[in-house]
């Protein structure tokens, strides 16, 4: 290889250099959420009716629809980024160390997101806070989307206390390389750092990781996001146990293939950034992505099966409408391909290419993005009580609710944009790792890592 | 729907033939009181239950001779009570299991569950085990005694007549699980208002959807109160279910608000949203099984609304209900939900010509709906289930059958069905259905009763075209065109 292996000049080279494909970029992204944001002035200003929601009722629409959908792929792939994080911790997987802190901010993003999505959601999002507060005390016992809040909140401070812990000696350590004038920052996150505290911190960010293990797959995506759908009795399309397992291998499937999307765009963009997460790692995500996208597949032929063959009326309805729509198998093949393209990867039938990996994960990304707006939808088309089933009506999303999946999507993009242009977005030691000065590195980071990246400084660029 | 109608049991269980007889003759023969007097009592019982005899007339015959054996006439017998009973404490006791679904203490509003503890949990867990009396506590006590007092085998048969004569044969089976002890909070001495609605007298006019639209002023669109139309395969005549919200005495949506907004009042089992504090997430009316519940999507007519409200109600005040909160009339802010409040501004109004009064009700020109509190036995809805037994015997005679014969097959004691709504959801609704319920094959018919050309004397449509309607795909196709 003509490149040297990745080192901490390579790691904050996103620092550096703003191109003229990052103000493009940025541009884009920009003008996406500008649109989000005037679509949701204008739905502001004359309620919801803007959207294509209705009752479900006699109104024979559907009360949630894309907003909600878009909010639970937001929460799934805020999910499994962290996931990936946290087993990074506490199973020490260093193959995976590259990408933990990209995991990490992407959860912190497409949590943001997800959040935003309620807001956007509702009618009075005004009284949001208050209105909750007041009343938390007895709906904690009772709604399942107070304990939805509960466990977003606890997820985001769980997240961002992980972040910012392991941020800290990485910015010490580079200190010197960081621009001067993002100081005031750095201070900030330097505030009373001492080099004794890393072995404390790694203790703590091993509990945080257990902690967030537990609660993300029991509680977040295996546990509150599919309890607000699956505890509704008279829901058939959402009844049962199987909404979680489902909703959880949703998620993991979804981010896997975020994860990898925004490692595939770091890796093009910058020089080196191919050894800075090599192959290995996008070959390893895109494996799992494979085997989750092949969990909800399984899933979704239980749910098939159970509702098509000897079904209570009411799924027999939900379900068999659900399997004559064609967006639905739309869905499962955005699925299907890249689990079968990633089975014939690992099989060597085909050879590794990280753009069919990027092709890869966008599909499974889109593709639950279909599949939980759907079925969000179809549950409430389709209620257990025949009252309504002749009452005409129907739900398409119209432009402006389309617009909150292209502007949260402008809005993660920004958000990377900025964080990548303020702190190393692959934590240090995951090159330190990589070859040259590991051990060096381990007893005195700062001096090692730059006399390291003094020689490889040339070659980089 | 899909749960069936319960067997009730009557029509195999009794011939009241010769068998019988014999089979009476001999449990009569082991005790010691008289056993044709036993017999005559339970044949008398049975031509009650066939609407052969009156009430009045089964009390007064063979009085005498009661008094003679037993040293007191106990009869109607209440096996809760050795004494005697009135009249209209027997009716009660019949309809025992007509109270309304207790207030569970969880979902007491927070303004009304400060006000002297009222709102204890109703520990409806005292369910019944197949006998209609088992849940007064001091059973055992009082059977025993009424059974000193008349004699068993004689209580025996004219107690399991009498259950006959109580039209509730589903309602037994159905109900029993929902008979609370008496005690506060626990719904039986509680109000607790509710609508008993005949469907089968409906004729689907709709007035009272309409008359509600009227009188609340509600958007566009919504419908806090309705009429469907069905049909059954086996029956010629088009069926209605009259729809209105069934302020469940385990509401869901109350459960899952997170904000607490919407709320079931304690003082009388209302259940209201309270419009300052809804953030218009929609999950009440996701968590409904109903399909009741009404979003304000668009900018409401601030004008049209305000001038309509008052031609019919004193001020805008008339929104604020007596707690002061701002649960009545229309939901006239963008951005929230409504439903329907059993006009809970009659309720508050302190006027008795609107106090236990509806709009729907009002508007009804065949007086199918009837409104009032289950818990009280003079109020209209109790006192129409009674009626309504009465007019099933009338129906008989009206229509020329031999009432002379007691084994014609139409006179197996017979009952009008009432039932609750899609009970299997465990939401305990508080609106009893008299007449025919839909049956799991039931067509709701191609057009739904054509509520899109109705509209209220105000101008208000019922429906309300969406952007994003006409160009769905066409997913539906289970739906009407099977």
């Amino acid at each position: 290889m003509s490149m040297p292996d990745a080192d901490a000049d390579d790691l904050i080279r996103p620092i550096r250099k703003p191109t003229r494909a990052y103000f493009l970029v940025a541009a884009l992204a920009g003008i996406a959420s500008v649109v989000f944001v005037a679509a949701y002035i204008l739905q502001l200003s004359q309620g919801m009716e803007v959207t294509g929601l209705s009752d479900w009722g006699s109104g024979g629409g559907s009360t949630w629809g894309l907003y909600i959908g878009t909010f639970i792929w937001w929460v799934g792939i805020a999910h499994g980024g962290i996931v990936i994080s946290a087993a990074v911790r506490l199973l020490k997987l260093e193959k995976y160390e590259p990408v933990a802190r990209i995991a990490e901010l992407l959860t912190i993003g497409a949590l943001s997101m997800a959040g935003l999505m309620i807001v956007v959601h509702l009618g009075r999002p005004d009284r949001v806070v208050w209105s909750v507060v007041q009343a938390y005390p007895t709906t904690v016992h009772t709604s399942p989307l107070a304990w939805d809040l509960t466990v977003i909140t606890l997820y985001f401070v769980l997240t961002a206390t992980y972040l910012s812990l392991t941020l800290r000696s990485d910015v010490y350590r580079l200190r010197d390389k960081l621009p001067d004038i993002l100081d005031p920052l750095y201070s900030l996150l330097l505030f009373r750092y001492d080099t004794d505290e890393d072995p404390v911190v790694e203790r703590m960010a091993w509990w945080l990781a257990l902690a967030i293990i537990v609660l993300a797959p029991l509680l977040l995506h295996g546990g509150v996001i599919p309890w607000l759908f699956q505890l509704t009795p008279s829901m058939p399309g959402w009844y049962g146990g199987l909404t979680s397992p489902t909703f959880l291998s949703a998620a993991l499937s979804s981010a896997m293939g975020g994860v990898i999307v925004v490692c595939f765009v770091f890796r093009k963009v910058y020089t080196n950034w191919d050894k800075v997460i090599p192959d290995d790692v996008i070959w390893g995500l895109g494996w799992w992505m494979g085997i989750f996208a092949l969990i909800f597949i399984w899933l979704q032929l239980q749910r098939m099966i159970t509702g098509l063959y000897a079904p209570p009326l009411d799924v027999e309805t939900v379900m068999t409408a659900t399997a004559e729509f064609w967006l639905y198998w739309v869905a499962m093949l955005l699925m299907f391909l890249p689990l079968a393209y990633v089975a014939f990867q690992h099989f060597g039938i085909l050879k590794f290419s990280e753009r069919g990996m990027l092709v890869a994960a966008i599909a499974v990304v889109l593709g639950i993005l279909v599949e939980k707006t759907l079925f969000t939808v179809e549950g409430l088309l389709y209620p257990a009580t025949q009252l309504y089933e002749n009452t005409p009506g129907n739900y398409f999303p119209t432009w402006i609710e389309m617009s909150s999946v292209l502007g949260t999507t402008g809005l993660i993009i920004l958000f990377f944009l900025l964080v990548s242009k303020l702190i190393p977005i692959v934590e240090l030691k995951s090159v330190e790792h990589g070859g040259h000065g590991e051990e060096e590195a381990v007893a005195d980071g700062g001096v090692e890592t730059e006399t390291c990246a003094e020689g490889a400084q040339e070659g980089g660029d | 729907m899909s749960t069936e109608e319960p067997d009730t049991g009557y029509s195999t269980k009794h011939s009241y033939g010769p068998e019988w007889e014999e089979e009476s003759r001999e449990v009569l023969s082991e005790v010691d009181f008289d056993t044709e007097l036993g017999i005559e009592l339970a044949r008398d019982a049975q031509r009650l239950s066939q609407g052969k005899i009156s009430e009045e007339e089964f009390y007064s015959r063979h009085s005498d001779k009661v008094n003679e054996e037993f040293g007191i006439d106990a009869r109607p017998t209440d096996p809760r009570s050795s004494e005697p009973l009135d009249k209209d404490t027997v009716e009660d006791a019949l309809n025992d299991d007509v109270v309304a679904e207790p207030v569970p203490s969880k979902y007491a509003d927070a303004a009304n569950s400060g006000d002297g503890g009222e709102g204890g949990d109703g520990g409806n867990d005292g369910g019944g085990d197949g006998n209609g009396w088992s849940d007064d506590e001091d059973d055992g006590v009082s059977r025993r005694t009424v059974l000193q007092s008349v004699g068993v085998a004689a209580a025996g048969i004219a107690a399991g007549t009498w259950s006959q004569r109580n039209p509730s044969g589903i309602w037994d089976e159905g109900e029993e699980r929902n008979i609370q002890p008496a005690g506060p909070g626990t719904g039986g001495d509680e109000t607790h208002l509710g609508f008993v609605i005949d469907v089968d007298a409906c004729i689907g006019g709709a007035h009272c959807a309409i008359g509600c639209k009227d009188e609340n002023q509600t958007p566009d669109g919504a419908l806090w109160n309705f009429v469907f139309q069905y049909q059954e395969p086996d029956r010629d005549s088009e069926e209605y279910l009259i729809r209105p919200c069934m302020h469940c005495s385990d509401p869901p949506c109350v459960s899952v608000c997170p904000v607490r907004a919407r709320h079931k009042r304690t003082e009388d089992g209302i259940v209201l949203t309270d419009y300052d504090i809804c953030i218009g997430c929609r999950y009440c009316q996701v968590a409904c099984p109903y399909g009741v519940n009404y979003f304000q999507w668009g900018e409401p007519d601030e004008e049209r609304w305000r001038d309509n409200f008052l031609s019919n109600h004193d001020s805008v005040d008339d929104r604020l209900d007596k707690r002061g909160k701002h649960v009545a009339g229309p939901q006239h802010e963008k951005g929230i939900m409504g439903k329907c409040t059993f006009c809970v501004h009659r309720q508050d109004s302190g006027d008795p010509e609107l106090e236990n009064t509806t709009a729907c009700e009002q508007a009804c020109p065949v007086d199918a709906i009837h409104f009032g509190d289950l818990n009280d036995p003079d109020s209209k809805p109790r006192r129409y289930l009674r009626e309504v037994e009465g007019r099933s015997e009338e129906a008989g005679n009206l229509a020329g059958r031999d009432t002379t014969d007691p084994d014609a097959e139409w006179q197996r004691p017979r009952h009008v069905p009432r039932w609750r709504f899609q009970e299997q959801y465990g939401t305990r609704p508080n609106v009893i259905y008299v007449g025919h319920q839909p049956s799991a094959d039931a067509e709701w018919v191609d057009e739904p009763l054509p509520y899109d050309e109705y509209v209220s004397d105000f101008g208000h449509s019922m429906t309300k075209s969406r952007e994003g309607f006409d160009n769905a795909p066409s997913d539906r196709k289970l739906r009407g065109e099977d």
